[in-house]
């Protein structure tokens, strides 16, 4: 009898069968696992992720796969998380267009898979470092709406923090 | 306006016109007064020149550059009465759709990400690299209000700067530094705002250094020998600079320097003994060298100070800082370039020009105490005080470096 | 079951709560599905994101928001859900109902398992908002917001514990006394209970911090309390009706069972607490009884017994004091005892012995008795040093197996031997007298070192024996004095029975005092080889003729008890005189500035007399100095008159006597006139001829045993007068160098720091010392100034 494996069904009812070990880098699904199976998994468990469409958790399922046996940084711990820069690997996987970034992300913080939120995160914020204003309105195609006097107040009221 | 082309004159007009700006933007006024006078000796109208020729480039290249609210005429009176922190709470009403049901693209699907990712992103940048943080939060209605008006982002900062900050007590004895929690503890006393916080409690800016200009007039030639010196030797600016740099450890460094900030600021750090000095004397300004030999020393100290002053002028030189609760900084600076004083400067943390809070340190005082030299020292002036006057110190203005990181 | 809308506060709510139903267990036993945990989750998530992401445009609550707070403004999102959950918790809780059948303890205990199960649950399907907004809040210093496990446990305390904590506490308590009464109970409920109580004491500074105020205040104390009172009453009720012992074993059992218990389902906390109650009630509160049967079981020698008293007294060691006292007085009084009957017996024996008084020539009989002045009649050391011995055995044996050589009772023991040791009927008769002891130990050392003792006689007598009484007594100077007496004797005549006997002996007297205590006794020894060498010397100068073996014995005035006396001044024959002179001319000439003078008062010699029978081999005598002389004399002569004898001879006449008299007493010599009666009725022109051939059975004969002389009382009077004056030589230089360094001191500060200096060597009488005192003054070492203090005069 081979060991039960977790089948995580997405919201356009894809079967996605894969290993406790693996599917427990969402600790919602692990928190689930534990709270509903006390004594452990004897069979086969469903888990449906309503929010999660069937291409996005593909490739949530691929990261997950490939770091089932990483270690991470210790979760409590803030300052060691923000200055770690983007791991290698993550960062190839993450080179997609920015819906998929986007879903990615979005998925990740849905399922509470924190080095994977973590690392698309940084990714949007190399996005943005370095570039001037009008070029992020560029980048993220947004278009300023202020008047020239709201943005003037609103500069002088909060420039002097980047100083600190 | 016309478009009338322009000499070859004209040109070295207004690049001498450029020139005088530059300089008096960095201070440094006597320079600044020689390239108007020239500049205004090859064309009478240069100022019109450059505003109808220079300028539409400058605001065409600032507006690509910041945007479409850039070089414009601000309605002084509008800007004055808006109240950003009501205004940022509008926006939150708002939807970033209302722009674009007009666009074809419309915005990336990122800018869709909840509010709650895109305050920890903008956390992230406030750690990483601060402007991308400014920059992003002022693109936009939705991010001026996720990036200004989260209270954790002033949370981060307020982490950010307070635990580094040096106080002293009361009575100036002991010395202390906060612990995160301590941090926390001061919120209540702020109305549970930490962007009141940050703003209302006075704090030493790292990441850069202040620096004081002092202009002062001194004549040319003397009255009695000769009148006609009285016209060729007009009177003569003499410009000298101030720096301080703080670090979160207590040690402060100080220079005084006829050096303009180009080249004294990278070098302005505890690990250099002194600011290298390529080349001392100005061309324009020979009667630098001579005002140097004189430069302003502690009027009580003897002359063969000011000799050694000359040599001192870029020396750095280190000494210890720390602050009282409401802003008021005392730096003791053991080993100046008096060796029997030790000088004691008082300053107050103010806002600069209504809108840089903290970026300016006033002066309060100004004085020297005789130290005891050695083991056997018992002379009698030990533990004296000499006052000095603060008539011509101009206040410190912060400057941002961004080659400045707590370790240099 | 589709989502709801995610801006809809009231609908969301509406979805998520039968979730939160099947949850908590309000649906009985129904398990949740997978499905309708996410579908909880997803609500609580796209509600919290959504409304964070588009705000609520008809929602009136922001603008009223106070302007400058910029805290929550974007996720009110968190705080209307979170009320929401407060609300229904504390609802739900209230809800709950207690079964007829079952009590209120029971019933607590299978909800509470229940509820934080699904407390977990909830926690887990409200992660995105504990994740987000609730450690936002905590961030931002609000203390009142919790993640939802916390806030579970919170209600729970709030609306269950707290209003049924009394009922509650009470019932645990019953059931823990139903224990203690040996009914079987269902012990889960107590510790499930217990539990629960750490659970809920929570600080709201810090939730990871563990805290028990709710444990300690809500059931320690009331539950110590409990359990005083409980033993306190079982205690008093079993001793009323049994004895000392079986309570102790009742104790013991006791403890036993509430250390198990507390390790089954009570907080580490409370173990010590505990242990400190139990002690109390059962131990400390009945210590006196205790102390009471406690005599019983030494007298009985109940070795167990006693063990088991001490081990109950150690979890309360100041018991322990008492018992340490009662034990030292009980031997003190059992010592006492034992050797009043001892004397008792001595003098009874003693009385039907007077008869048999002085009999004159035998060895090592066994009760030698010897006369002491004005107390009745003395002890046989033997017996006497054997008694203290076997005492201090006995309870140090008692110290070891029942006391487990606790430093406590070895000291009682150590004590109540310091104290009889010198202090009983036997060595103490009258207050005044000074302690026999160190003089019996003396003579008992003295018994198994020489080499004419009995093998059978000293069988238990040995070295160890010796330093166990010698470690108590306080006079150690005086024993030192006789031992040093016996020591010199056995030395001049050659009785040692080992040397390294002698020599561990004093090796160990050093250890237990100090070099300096034994330091004259080492001094012997090393002339007793010196004086080796000298005969060697003497010999080869000498050869030798008449004498055979000449053993000279130089021996240095201090350190020898020897005195000389004028009495003995004897006249050596010149046919004796030369090895007499080389001893003085070769030792004159290693050493000069020396004096040296003859004791003839000690010393024997071999005479091979030729007074036998045809063909029998001689006689072999063992004689005095004095007696040689005599014979000597009668090389010559077959006979003299007294008075002419006595001329060649020398010494006092006294002495003369008496060193003659076994001659004629043992027929060596023949008396003219005949003696008539006990007296030796000699004088001037008494006749002496020594006889041509001697009877006896033996070849050797000792004719020195039986001279009679005063010197064995003499001696005696001797050692003590030395013991005097050697105290009070260093009283005087102990008092001269105290004053001294203080140049002024007051009476009483004085006496202070003498009487722990003389520790070592004896015990001083203040008395004493008050007499050194006044003789210093009259030497004017020191004077009396005013105010009852002394100066030193330089």
């Amino acid at each position: 009898m081979s060991t039960p494996k977790v089948i995580i069904i997405s919201s356009d009812d894809e079967k996605f069968p894969v290993e406790q070990k693996v599917a427990e880098k969402s600790i919602l699904i692990k928190n689930m696992i534990n709270d509903l199976n006390p004594d452990g998994l004897e069979e086969d468990f469903e888990i449906p992720t309503p929010n999660v469409r069937s291409n996005v958790l593909s490739k949530v399922l691929e990261w997950c796969e490939h770091h089932k046996n990483t270690v991470f940084a210790d979760d409590e711990d803030e300052d060691v998380k923000k200055s770690l820069p983007v791991e290698e690997w993550d960062k190839n996987f993450l080179k997609v267009d920015q819906e998929m970034l986007y879903e990615i992300i979005l998925a990740a913080n849905y399922l509470n898979i924190k080095p994977l939120l973590e690392s698309g995160c940084k990714m949007v914020a190399e996005m943005i470092k370095g570039k001037s204003p009008e070029e992020l309105r560029r980048t993220f195609n947004i278009v300023s709406d202020f008047s020239p006097e709201e943005e003037a107040a609103i500069r002088r009221e909060n420039e002097w923090a980047e100083d600190r | 306006m016309s478009t009338n082309t322009l000499s070859p004159t004209d040109h070295e007009a207004i690049a001498l016109f450029e020139k005088a700006v530059e300089k008096e933007s960095i201070g440094l006024m006597s320079d600044a007064v020689q390239f108007y006078r020239r500049a205004f000796k090859l064309n009478e109208q240069v100022d019109f020149l450059y505003r109808q020729h220079k300028l539409p480039h400058l605001i065409k290249s600032l507006q690509l550059e910041k945007g479409k609210n850039s070089g414009y005429r601000l309605d002084e009176n509008k800007v004055k009465s808006i109240n950003v922190d009501t205004l940022l709470h509008q926006f939150k009403q708002l939807d970033i759709d209302e722009h674009y049901d007009k666009c074809d693209n419309g915005p990336s699907p990122l800018v869709y990400l909840p509010n709650d990712i895109w305050i920890h992103i903008l956390e992230y940048l406030v750690d990483d690299n601060v402007e991308s943080w400014f920059k992003m939060s002022i693109t936009c209605k939705k991010f001026a209000y996720l990036g200004f008006a989260s209270s954790s982002i002033w949370r981060n900062l307020c982490y950010h700067v307070y635990p580094k900050q040096v106080y002293h007590d009361e009575d100036e004895q002991i010395v202390y530094q906060f612990k995160n929690d301590e941090v926390l503890a001061l919120l209540p006393q702020y109305d549970n705002s930490w962007k009141k916080l940050l703003t209302c409690k006075p704090f030493v800016k790292f990441y850069g250094c202040y620096i004081s200009i002092v202009n002062y007039y001194s004549e040319g030639g003397r009255k009695e020998f000769s009148s006609t010196n009285l016209w060729s030797n007009p009177v003569k600016i003499i410009t000298y600079y101030r720096y301080l740099r703080f670090y979160p450890n207590g040690d402060v460094i100080k220079v005084l320097s006829i050096l303009p900030p180009t080249q004294v600021v990278s070098h302005l750090s505890r690990m250099n003994s002194s600011i290298p000095v390529t080349a001392v004397d100005h061309p324009a300004n020979p009667a630098a060298a001579a005002a140097a030999a004189a430069t302003p020393v502690p009027a009580p100290a003897p002359t063969a100070s000011s000799r050694q002053d000359k040599k001192n002028q870029h020396k750095i030189y280190k000494g210890k800082w720390s602050m009282s609760d409401n802003g008021r900084i005392h730096i003791v600076l053991d080993q100046g370039s008096v060796p029997y004083y030790a000088f004691h400067y008082i300053f107050q943390i103010d806002t600069l020009g209504h809108i840089n809070k903290h970026g300016k340190l006033s002066w309060l005082d100004y004085y020297a105490i005789r130290k005891k030299m050695h083991e056997l020292d018992d002379d009698d002036r030990i533990g004296e005080l000499s006052q000095f006057s603060l008539r011509n110190e101009k206040a410190f203005k912060f400057s941002r470096v961004r080659s400045y990181t707590l370790d240099n | 079951m589709s989502l709801p809308a995610y801006s809809d506060l009231n609908s969301t709510w509406n979805f998520i709560q039968p979730g939160l139903e099947f949850i908590l267990g309000a649906q009985g036993d129904q398990g949740v599905t997978s499905k309708m945990y996410m579908h909880c989750y997803t609500a609580v998530y796209n509600y919290c994101v959504n409304k964070s992401r588009k705000s609520d445009a008809g929602s009136s609550l922001a603008s009223s928001y106070a302007p400058n707070a910029d805290n929550n403004s974007y996720s009110l999102a968190g705080a209307e859900i979170y009320s929401k959950l407060e609300t229904y918790l504390t609802q739900f809780i209230k809800g709950l109902k207690k079964e007829p059948h079952e009590s209120l303890l029971e019933f607590y205990v299978r909800k509470w398992t229940r509820f934080t199960i699904g407390a977990v649950y909830m926690n887990n399907v409200f992660d995105y908002m504990n994740r987000y907004w609730v450690q936002k809040e905590r961030s931002d210093g609000r203390r009142d917001i919790y993640d939802v496990n916390t806030l579970s446990l919170i209600k729970w305390r709030n609306e269950m514990f707290q209003p049924n904590s009394d009922v509650l506490i009470k019932e645990i308590l019953d059931l823990i006394e139903k224990q203690r009464n040996n009914m079987i109970v269902d012990t889960s409920l107590i510790s499930t209970a217990i539990k629960s109580l750490v659970f809920l004491s929570i600080d709201a500074n810090d939730l990871k911090k563990p805290n028990l105020v709710i444990y300690v205040n809500s059931f320690e104390k009331p539950f110590l309390k409990a359990t005083e009172e409980y033993y306190s009453r079982e205690s008093s009720k079993f001793l009323a009706e049994h004895n000392v012992v079986d309570y102790m074993k009742k104790c013991e059992a006791r403890l036993s069972q509430e250390i198990s218990r507390s390790n089954n389902y009570l907080e580490e906390h409370t173990k010590n607490p505990l242990l400190d109650t139990l002690n109390n009630a059962l131990i400390k509160n009945h210590a006196q009884e205790m102390y009471d049967q406690f005599l019983i079981l030494l007298e009985q020698n109940q070795i167990e017994h006693i063990q088991r008293m001490y081990k109950l007294l150690y979890k309360v060691p100041d018991t322990l004091v008492h018992l340490a006292d009662t034990l030292e007085e009980y031997i003190k009084r059992e010592a006492g005892k034992t050797l009043e009957e001892i004397k008792v017996q001595a003098e009874s024996q003693a009385a039907t012995a007077a008869s048999t008084e002085g009999t004159p020539g035998v060895n090592g009989a066994p009760t030698r008795s010897r006369r002491s002045a004005g107390s009745g009649v003395a002890i046989d050391y033997k017996t006497y040093i054997n008694t203290l011995i076997a005492i201090y055995n006995q309870f140090n044996d008692v110290v070891i197996k029942a006391f487990s050589k606790d430093t406590r009772f070895i000291r009682s023991l150590d004590n109540a031997c310091r104290h009889f040791v010198n202090k009983n009927p036997i060595a103490t008769p009258t207050t005044r007298s000074n302690c026999k002891t160190p003089e019996l130990l003396a003579k008992y050392a003295d018994g198994f070192l020489k080499s004419t003792s009995k093998e059978a006689d000293i069988l238990d007598m040995n070295a160890d024996n010796l330093m166990i009484v010698f470690k108590f007594i306080n006079d150690k100077d005086a024993f030192e004095e006789h031992y040093r007496r016996s020591l010199a004797k056995r030395l001049i005549n050659g009785t040692c029975k080992s040397d390294e006997l002698e020599e561990s002996i004093i090796h160990r007297l050093q250890e237990e005092n100090s070099i300096e205590y034994t330091s004259k006794m080492t001094k012997m020894f090393s002339d007793m080889k010196a004086s080796e060498d000298l005969k060697a010397d003497v010999r080869n100068h000498v050869g030798e003729n008449l004498v055979k073996e000449f053993n000279p014995l130089i021996l240095a005035q201090s350190m020898w008890p020897f005195k000389y006396l004028d009495d003995y001044n004897l006249n050596v024959p010149s046919e004796l005189q030369a090895p007499f002179e080389k001893v003085i001319e070769i030792y004159g000439s290693k050493h000069s500035g020396r004096q040296l003078k003859w004791l003839w008062n000690h010393g024997r010699a071999e005479l091979k007399a030729n007074l036998s029978r045809k063909g029998k081999p001689p006689f072999l005598f063992t004689v005095s100095n004095v007696q040689l002389m005599i014979l000597i004399a009668f090389n010559k002569k077959n006979s003299y008159t007294f008075k002419e004898l006595h001329g060649i001879v020398g010494t006092s006449r006294n002495i003369f006597e008496a060193h003659l008299l076994p001659f004629t007493k043992y027929k060596l010599m023949d008396q003219s006139p005949p003696s008539s009666g006990p007296n030796a009725g000699f004088n001037d022109d008494t006749v002496l001829t020594i006889v041509e051939e001697y009877k006896s059975k033996k070849l050797k004969v000792n004719f020195i045993s039986n001279i009679k002389t005063n010197e064995p009382k003499q001696e005696e009077d001797e050692a003590n007068k030395e013991i005097d004056e050697a105290r009070k030589n260093f009283l005087s230089a102990c008092i001269v160098r105290i004053m001294k360094s203080r140049k002024v001191c007051k009476h009483n500060d004085l006496i202070n720091e003498v009487m722990p200096q003389t520790l070592s060597r004896f015990r001083a009488k203040p008395l004493d010392v008050k007499r050194v005192i006044d003789q210093l003054i009259e030497k004017k070492y020191i004077k009396r100034i005013e105010d009852n203090c002394y100066e030193y005069m330089t």
